[in-house]
């Protein structure tokens, strides 16, 4: 758990006409910027949001909090807040600096060359993921992080492809290899678990980053996109999971009962993470796709 | 004397079943067929049992007490005294299909010889079967209807060997067959599929083969009384939850 203060929109100082334009659908926000939305007869920016610092003890009392506002604020603010926690507070390094463990600990124990492969394209996301972050934490510096940010997300789509493809290959040979043993089993469970757990976060950073750079209509594909490719690698995952539970109502799961048995309700989380639903999910409506800015 | 659950591999899913499914099990072991509470059950006396009682997840919670229980059913009663915990479910499933000349192998697992149990109910009660309800039999598990005879008694016997929906079907049609006969109710089925359709033309001649398997002089025993519905209970309630996805 983390005790951190956050940036959260300041919802008194929002401009009339912004609120007006929430309530009837017309608003889309990314990255702290409400911009007029595709079929609202207006294009551009409406306001940059106003925002105030709080504090927050974890991730689900930070969205209790939103959504116990108004309609228009927690509109607003779900998006909002959940992306300051991942931006702003420890809650994503704590997370990767678990999945680097893990994958220090695999790459020592199998080594197999396709594994060390993978290992190290992960713990490049990882990495990769972590500047991203970096560079979002400071709202001022917007316009000086352009050129650093455009490479970064070419890399970070294209690790992130590569990683989803290990997970779902990775699950592949847990499932069919008999040559697994016990200890490697689990290994590549808890990290398949490690990494369908980051990637939603991942994913929100490069919208968030590409929101920053001023690309929003990009930053809702990147998202769109994202989103489909994660579901598709949690699909995998699911089944998996079921498969294993299957094993064990027929009495037939053998020695992977305790990895099964260890994992089963942090998988049941994941499969069923609202964070994860908001995180890739797109505010109502599209930006309005002429005039942007940048 | 207490009851432990000895860890059994065969038992572990009973953790994830519905509340409805394990009351029926236990009731077998608690209860007599005409009502009557078993003497030789300590569930009802169980202390933390008690306690819970009226709360809507009794049975859930207390899962490893019933698992136990059933462990205990199966074994000896001077042995578990000295031991203090039952005999692994596979080895009372043994039991029960060595008494009723249910051929298997040793190495099968306890899912298989359910399976080969299943199979024997469904031959024994064959030929009390009318026309009509062989082909309702036949519609249940996904075979062809116009099957007649031997063959289809074949290919029954073959999709059970196969374990899957077929099976499960055939499980709940057996499994409610006995409650009704045996715990005076009927199962909460609790996926759909053909087998719900079956159950009611169909509770007759699998209750008629149970009743008569249950009156051999060879195995009316009161401890077979209890095991053979048993047994039957659990492959239903394993199939029933093989076929959901839990995540």
């Amino acid at each position: 758990m983390f005790q951190n203060k956050i940036w959260v929109v300041d919802e008194a100082k929002l401009y009339p006409k912004l609120i007006k334009a929430i309530s009837e659908g017309k608003a889309v926000i990314h990255d702290g910027v409400a911009y007029w939305a595709e079929g609202s007869g207006q294009t551009g920016v409406i306001q940059h949001l106003p925002f105030k610092e709080t504090v927050v003890q974890n991730v689900e009392e930070a969205l209790k909090m939103a959504q116990a506002t108004t309609v228009i604020a927690t509109a607003v603010s779900t998006g909002i807040i959940l992306a300051a926690i991942v931006v702003q507070t420890r809650y994503l390094a704590a997370k990767l600096d678990k999945i680097q463990e893990t994958v220090d600990v695999i790459a020592k124990d199998i080594h197999a060359q396709n594994i060390i492969f993978y290992m190290d394209k992960i713990a490049e996301y990882v990495g990769n993921v972590e500047v991203a972050r970096s560079l979002l934490k400071d709202r001022s510096l917007a316009e000086e992080i352009h050129e650093l940010a455009y490479p970064l997300l070419t890399t970070l789509a294209s690790k992130r492809n590569q990683v989803m493809s290990f997970v779902d290959n990775i699950l592949s040979l847990a499932k069919t290899s008999p040559d697994v043993s016990p200890r490697h089993y689990e290994l590549i469970v808890n990290f398949a678990q490690m990494m369908l757990d980051i990637m939603p976060v991942g994913i929100h950073i490069e919208y968030l980053l590409t929101s920053r750079i001023g690309k929003p209509r990009l930053a809702e594909h990147l998202l769109l996109d994202g989103a489909e490719q994660f579901n598709g690698a949690l699909g995998v995952y699911k089944n998996f999971m079921n498969e294993l539970h299957r094993d064990l109502v027929k009495g037939q799961i053998g020695n992977r009962k305790s990895v099964y048995q260890a994992i089963e309700s942090r998988a049941m989380q994941l499969i069923k993470s609202e964070e994860n639903k908001i995180l890739l999910s797109l505010p109502t409506g599209r930006v309005a796709p002429n005039l942007l800015p940048g | 004397m207490g009851i432990k659950y000895r860890e059994d591999a065969d038992l572990d899913f009973l953790q994830y079943c519905a509340e409805d499914d394990l009351q029926v099990l236990a009731r077998y072991m608690t209860h007599d067929k005409d009502g009557g509470q078993r003497t030789t059950s300590e569930l009802l006396e169980d202390k933390e049992f008690k306690r819970y009682a009226g709360k809507s997840d009794q049975y859930k919670t207390f899962w490893k007490l019933i698992a136990g229980e059933l462990q205990h059913f199966g074994g000896d009663t001077l042995v578990n005294l000295f031991r203090g915990t039952g005999v692994v479910y596979k080895e009372i499933l043994s039991d029960v299909c060595e008494k009723l000349k249910v051929k298997f192998e040793k190495n099968d697992s306890a899912y298989e010889i359910e399976n080969k149990l299943l199979g024997k109910v469904i031959t024994d009660s064959w030929e009390n079967m009318s026309d009509e309800q062989k082909k309702e039999l036949l519609k249940g598990v996904g075979l062809d209807s116009k099957l007649t005879g031997s063959s289809a008694l074949l290919a029954l016997q073959t999709v059970l060997k196969l374990g899957g929906a077929a099976s499960y079907n055939v499980s709940t049609i057996v499994a409610s067959s006995i409650a009704a006969t045996f715990a005076g109710r009927t199962l909460a089925v609790v996926a759909g599929g053909g087998a719900a359709r079956s159950l009611a033309i169909l509770t007759g001649p699998i209750g008629i083969a149970i009743t008569t398997l249950l009156t051999i002089p060879a195995i009316s025993g009161a401890a077979y009384r209890v095991t053979i519905p048993l047994v039957c209970q659990i492959a239903y309630m394993r199939r029933a939850y093989a076929e959901q996805d839990r995540f």
